[in-house]
C-alpha cells in the first residue's frame, strides 16, 4: 500500500541507530494504530496519518540535534508542537484574508481545481491500470504465454494438443496452465441461470498461489478425461448460496456447499471448493471454475491463453528465447507449422497496449495543469502586488522577508487545498463520465474509482502546488526594493512585465499543441463514425442463448432446435429477418487453416470462421459485394470469404470460384467460393483478426453453439418479451439470456477511440477556456497598469483607435509568439501521438489551420476587451491619480 | 542479567517521569513497546509519542533498571516485538522513587498544600 510505504520512507528521516533500533516496532505501532483508527472511523483515521507525519517530523529532527537520546533534556511531551502551532496561526490568518475576498479566492482555487481535477482523475485511471499491484503473489513472476500467428505475429490462443506440448516441452516455467471462459446455465437447486465460467488446467490455482477458500483445488486428475466432473464456485456464488439457504448472515464456517452436487450445462458436477474472495483472474466476473477435462480435445479448436510462473532467476526474455530453442509447432492439420512462443509479464500483458494512450492522457493533463498554475499564479500575483504597499510597510517596519514569505507560502497552501478539495470534486464527476462512456479497454474497470491512493496524491499534489505557487509569488512580490512599493507609483512594475509575457506565450503554445492534439483524435474518430461498417446493425437484436451441450449434444440435435427456433422468431409479427450465427458481427470463435487449390502449401493462411444459417445476410445487413451468400443447402460445398481473405486468396483478381480446403475437418473437401462480402469493421485494441469467412451451419463436423440474431421494425427492445415466449415455446428449459441490439454493440465496439477523443477533446477546450482567461486577465491588468500612460496619451491627443491599436499590437506581438511557439511544437507532438497510436486517421490541415485561427482571434477578443477599457480611461481622472 | 555490582538505586532519583510511567506498566509484568504506551496512555489520558517512548526504554535498559526477555509470550505467535522486563535493580529504582514521592506527598499534606484525594 502507498501509505505504507509513504510512512516507511518517513521514518528513515530519524537517525540510522535510532531506526535500526526501533524502526520496525515504531511502523507496528504505527500499524495497530492506524487500523483502530480506520475502524474507528475515517475523520479518526486521517488525523492519526496527519498527526504521525507530523510527529515523525518533529521527533527525527529531535533526534538529529540531540543525537544522544539517553542524555535527558527537554521533556519532549509538552502539548502543541510550536511548529504546528505557528502553522495554525499562519493558516488561520491566510484563512480569514482569504475570506475577505471570497470571488478572488474562488477564482484562484477554481482555476486550480480544473487543472487538479483532470489530473487527479487521470491519475486515478494510470494508478489502477498501471501502478497499482497485481493482486497475487509474487505477480511479478507471472507470465502470459502467447502463441504467435506467423505472418501477422498477432497473439492466438492455443488448442488443447498445443498447450499440451507446450506444457511438456517448456524449462523456465514452474507450470503452464490453461484456461478459456465462457457462459454455462448452471442450477445449485433453484432454477437454472447463466453464469460466468472458466475452464482451467488443475495447476492454475497453484500458479497463481492462490489457495481455496473452502475445500481444495483441482487435482491432477481432474484434468483427465472420464473423470467424475467436479467444480469450484466463487466465493459470491457461495456467499449467495449461503444466504439464500440461511435467509441472513451465512453462518460462520458453513461449509455444507462442499460435495453438493449442481448442474452446469445439464451435468451433474460435485462442488469440491470454494475460491476465494476477490479472484481477480482470469476476471472478476467468474462464478465458476470447472477442470479442462471436460474440454474440447481437437486440433482445431484454438481456445485457450496460457498463464505460466517463472523459475527463480529466469526472465521472460530468457524464457521467450527457450521457446525457441524447442521449437514449438501449431498442430495444423497434417503438417505441423512452426510457431513462436513469447512470454510477457501479466501486467504488461493487461495493459501493454494501453500505455501509450495513458502517456498521451497524462500528457495532456500536465499541460492543462500547467496552465491552470499559470492563470493562478497570475492572479496571485497581482495581489501580491496589490498588496505591495502593505508588504513593503511591514517590510519598512522592520519586518523579515521571511515571515512574509511563510505567509504567503501558507496562502497558497490554502489555495492548493481549497482547489484540491474542489478538484476532488469535479475528478469524480470526471470518471463518472469515464463510467458512463464505457471502460471497456480498461484492464480492471471494476476498480475505477478515486481510492485512498488517488486522494492522498490530490492531497500532495495540491498542497505541493499552492506552495509552489505561493512561494513563486512571494519571491516576486518581495524581491523589489520595498521604497518602491512606498511610494504607491503605479506603471513600475515593469519587472513583471517580462515575466507576464512568458506566461502569455507558454500558455497559448500550450494550448495550441493540446487543441492540436484533440483535433487529430476528433477527425480520426469522424473517419471511424463515417466509415462503413460493412453492415447495417439497425434495428437487429442479438439473443443471448446457451444451449445445455447436455441435452442438445450432437450437430443434428442442436440443428433441430435451431431450425425449430427461427421458424418461431421468424413468424412473430415485426420480425423481418432472423438467422442464427455462431458468434455476433463482432467477435469469431472459431480459426481455421486454409488450403487454397493451386496455391503454394502455406501453414499461415488462416481465417475466422463464421457459421451461419439461412438469412443472414439479410438479418445483419452485411454487405455482398461479389457473387451470392452461402445456403444452407450449399452444405460443405461452399464458402464466402470477407474483402480481405478475398485480396489475399486472389490478389488483383476475383476471389469468387477458387477452391479451397478448411484444414483439421474430415473428411477434408474442397469447398468453392461462392461470393465476396464487405469486411466488418473492428475497432478494439483486441480486434486481431482480418480473414474472415462464412460457412453453412451445416458444413462442419462438430456442433457450435448458435447466438440468434432478429432484424426487426421499430424498437426492437419492444418485442422484448413476445421473443422470449417464443423461445421457451420451444423448449422451456433453455430461457433467453439478454437481448443486445446490434447498436449497442457497435457502440461499445468504438469505446476506446471515442473515449480518448471525448478525454483529449475536453481537455483542449479546458486548455484553450484557460488560456483565454489567463491571456484576458494579463492583458486586462496590464491595462489598468498603464491607465495612466493611456490618459496621458490622450491628454496630448492620441485618439481612441490608435490607443486601441496600440495596446492590441502589444498584445499580438505576445499572442503571435504563443502560437507560433504552439505551431511549431505541435509537429513534433502529433508525430509523437501518432507514433504511440498507430491507427490514427491523417490529420486535417484544414480542419487545424481553421482551429489556429479562431484560437487566434479568441485571443485577440480576449485582449480587445481591455484595449477598449484601456482607450476609455478619462485623462482627468487618470492624471489626478497620480 | 543484573550486574552483580548494581549502582544504588537512589542515584536514578528523581526519574523523569516517562521513565516511571515505563517502569510501573512493567511492574505490572513482561510487555513491548506497544503494550506500554498503550499502558501508560490509558493512565495518563494522553498520548505517549512513541520516539519519546523508545528513548526512554534505551535508557532505561542501558542503565540496566529493565532487560529484555527471550521469551515470547503468545500474543497470536506474529510477534516481531521486543519484550521488556523489570530487572532487581528497576524494582528497587522503582521502589525508591515511589517512597521518595511518597514522602513528597507526606511532606506537602503536611503543610496543607495536598488534599487526601491527591
Amino acid at each position: 500500500m502507498m501509505i505504507d510505504a509513504l510512512t516507511r520512507a518517513l521514518l528513515r528521516l530519524y537517525p540510522e541507530p535510532f531506526r535500526r533500533r526501533f524502526g520496525r516496532e515504531l511502523l507496528q505501532i504505527w500499524r495497530a494504530e492506524g487500523d483502530e483508527a480506520r475502524a474507528a472511523s475515517r475523520l479518526a483515521a486521517a488525523r492519526h496519518w496527519t498527526s504521525w507525519c507530523f510527529v515523525t517530523l518533529y521527533d527525527a529532527l529531535l533526534r538529529h540535534l540531540r543525537p544522544d537520546p539517553s542524555r535527558p533534556s527537554v521533556p519532549a511531551d509538552r502539548g502543541a508542537l510550536f511548529t504546528l502551532d505557528w502553522i495554525r496561526r499562519d493558516a488561520a490568518f491566510a484563512l480569514r484574508s482569504l475570506g475577505r475576498r471570497p470571488v478572488w479566492t474562488l477564482s484562484v482555487a477554481g482555476t486550480l481545481a480544473l487543472g487538479l481535477g483532470a489530473s487527479i482523475a487521470i491519475f486515478s485511471v494510470v494508478h489502477d491500470s498501471l501502478l497499482r499491484p497485481l493482486p497475487f503473489d509474487d505477480a511479478a513472476s507471472l507470465v502470459v504465454v502467447e502463441a504467435l500467428a506467423p505472418e501477422s505475429r498477432r497473439s492466438i490462443l492455443a488448442s488443447y494438443p498445443a498447450y499440451r506440448s507446450y506444457r511438456d516441452a517448456q524449462e523456465g516455467l514452474e507450470g503452464l496452465d490453461a484456461w478459456t471462459t465462457q457462459h454455462a446455465t448452471v442450477d445449485l437447486g433453484d432454477g437454472p441461470s447463466r453464469r460466468w465460467t472458466a475452464t482451467a488446467s488443475s495447476g492454475l490455482l497453484r500458479t497463481l498461489r492462490v489457495d481455496p477458500f473452502l475445500g481444495r483445488g483441482f487435482s491432477a486428475e481432474d484434468d483427465r478425461v472420464g473423470q467424475a466432473p467436479v467444480a469450484l464456485i466463487s466465493h459470491r456464488l457461495w456467499a449467495e448460496e449461503m444466504g439464500r439457504l440461511s435467509k441472513g448472515r451465512g453462518g460462520a464456517g458453513d461449509d455444507g456447499i462442499l460435495g453438493r452436487t449442481i448442474t452446469v450445462d445439464e451435468v451433474q458436477h460435485t462442488v469440491v471448493g470454494v475460491l476465494p474472495p476477490g479472484l481477480a483472474y482470469p476476471d472478476g466476473e467468474v462464478d465458476l471454475w470447472l477442470p479442462l477435462g471436460g474440454a474440447p480435445r481437437g486440433r482445431g479448436f484454438y481456445y485457450l491463453s496460457m498463464l505460466g510462473r517463472l523459475e527463480d532467476g529466469v526472465t521472460p526474455q530468457q524464457l521467450t528465447a527457450r521457446f525457441a530453442s524447442f521449437g514449438p509447432t501449431m498442430p495444423n492439420g497434417p503438417v505441423d507449422s512452426p510457431i513462436d512462443l513469447v512470454a510477457t509479464p501479466m501486467r504488461e500483458n493487461l495493459v501493454g497496449d494501453l500505455r501509450p494512450q495513458l502517456s498521451l492522457f497524462l500528457a495532456a493533463v500536465a499541460t492543462v495543469l500547467l496552465i491552470a498554475c499559470l492563470n493562478a499564479t497570475h492572479l496571485i500575483l497581482i495581489r501580491a502586488l496589490g498588496r505591495r504597499r502593505e508588504l513593503a510597510l511591514r517590510a519598512a517596519l522592520g519586518a523579515g522577508r521571511g515571515p512574509l514569505l511563510r505567509q504567503l507560502v501558507v496562502e497558497g497552501c490554502a489555495l492548493g487545498l481549497l482547489g484540491g478539495i474542489l478538484g476532488t470534486a469535479l475528478a469524480f464527476g470526471i470518471l463518472e463520465g469515464l463510467r458512463s462512456l464505457g471502460p471497456e479497454w480498461m484492464p480492471r474497470p471494476e476498480e475505477l474509482g478515486l481510492d485512498g491512493t488517488a486522494l492522498a496524491f490530490a492531497f500532495g499534489l495540491s498542497l505541493a502546488l499552492g506552495a509552489l505557487l505561493g512561494a513563486a509569488t512571494a519571491v516576486r512580490a518581495t524581491a523589489d526594493d520595498p521604497s518602491l512599493g512606498m511610494t504607491g507609483a503605479r506603471g513600475e512594475v515593469g519587472g513583471g512585465q517580462r515575466s507576464r509575457a512568458a506566461l502569455i506565450v507558454v500558455q497559448l503554445a500550450g494550448a495550441v499543441v493540446l487543441l492540436s492534439t484533440a483535433l487529430l483524435l476528433v477527425s480520426s474518430y469522424r473517419s471511424i463514425e463515417s466509415r462503413e461498417s460493412g453492415f447495417d446493425p439497425g434495428g437487429t437484436l442479438m439473443v443471448d442463448l446457451d444451449l445445455p451441450a447436455g441435452r442438445y449434444g450432437t450437430r443434428q440435435e442442436q440443428g433441430a432446435y435451431y431450425a425449430q427456433l427461427l421458424e418461431e422468431l421468424r413468424s412473430l409479427p415485426g420480425v423481418t429477418a432472423a438467422a442464427v450465427a455462431s458468434s455476433h458481427p463482432f467477435t469469431f470463435y472459431i480459426n481455421h487453416g486454409i488450403e487454397l487449390d493451386g496455391g503454394q502449401d502455406d501453414n499461415t493462411l488462416a481465417s475466422r470462421v463464421r457459421l451461419v444459417s439461412d438469412g443472414y445476410p439479410e438479418t445483419t445487413g452485411l454487405t455482398v459485394l461479389e457473387g451470392r451468400f452461402v445456403e444452407e443447402r450449399d452444405g460443405w460445398n461452399a464458402v464466402v470469404v470477407n474483402a480481405t481473405l478475398a485480396r489475399r486468396l486472389a490478389p488483383g483478381g476475383s476471389a469468387v470460384g477458387l477452391r479451397i480446403k478448411l484444414r483439421n475437418i474430415e473428411p477434408e473437401t474442397w469447398r468453392t467460393v461462392v461470393g465476396v462480402v464487405a469486411d466488418v469493421e473492428h475497432y478494439g485494441r483486441r480486434a486481431h483478426w482480418q480473414h474472415a469467412m462464412y460457412v453453412p451451419a451445416q458444413g462442419v463436423p462438430y456442433p457450435h453453439p448458435m447466438t440468434p440474431l432478429l432484424r426487426t421494425e421499430g424498437d426492437p427492445l419492444a418485442l422484448g418479451p413476445s421473443i422470449r415466449e417464443r423461445i421457451l415455446a420451444v423448449d422451456p428449459r433453455v430461457p433467453a439470456g439478454t437481448l443486445v441490439p446490434l447498436d449497442d454493440l457497435l457502440w461499445r465496439s468504438k469505446s476506446e477511440p471515442r473515449l480518448r477523443t471525448t478525454l483529449l477533446g475536453g481537455f483542449g477546450a479546458l486548455a484553450l477556456v484557460l488560456a483565454m482567461t489567463g491571456l484576458y486577465g494579463v492583458m486586462a491588468f496590464w491595462v489598468a497598469d498603464r491607465g495612466k500612460e493611456f490618459g496621458v496619451r490622450q491628454a496630448l491627443g492620441a485618439n481612441r483607435a490608435g490607443i486601441v491599436g496600440m495596446v492590441l499590437l502589444h498584445a499580438l506581438g505576445r499572442v503571435g509568439l504563443g502560437v507560433g511557439l504552439g505551431l511549431a511544437l505541435t509537429w513534433p507532438a502529433l508525430a509523437l501521438v501518432r507514433h504511440q497510436i498507430p491507427d490514427l486517421a491523417p490529420a486535417e490541415p484544414t480542419l487545424q489551420g481553421t482551429a489556429v485561427l479562431l484560437l487566434a482571434l479568441t485571443a485577440l477578443l480576449a485582449c480587445w476587451i481591455p484595449a477598449r477599457r484601456a482607450a476609455g480611461v478619462d485623462p482627468i481622472t487618470a492624471l489626478r491619480e497620480e | 542479567m543484573d550486574d552483580p555490582q548494581a549502582p544504588d538505586p537512589a542515584s536514578f532519583l528523581p526519574l523523569p517521569h516517562t521513565s516511571l510511567d515505563i517502569l510501573l506498566a512493567l511492574a505490572e509484568g513482561e510487555s513491548h513497546g506497544f503494550g506500554v504506551k498503550r499502558f501508560v496512555e490509558a493512565r495518563n489520558g494522553r498520548k505517549l509519542r512513541a520516539a519519546t517512548l523508545y528513548d526512554a526504554l534505551a535508557r532505561l535498559h542501558r542503565d540496566g533498571l529493565i532487560r529484555e526477555t527471550p521469551s515470547r509470550p503468545e500474543d497470536g505467535g506474529t510477534s516481531r516485538w521486543r519484550y521488556y522486563v523489570l530487572s532487581t535493580l528497576g524494582e528497587a529504582v522503582l521502589r525508591a522513587e515511589l517512597g521518595r514521592l511518597h514522602r513528597l506527598l507526606e511532606f506537602a499534606r503536611n503543610r496543607g498544600l495536598a488534599t487526601e484525594g491527591g
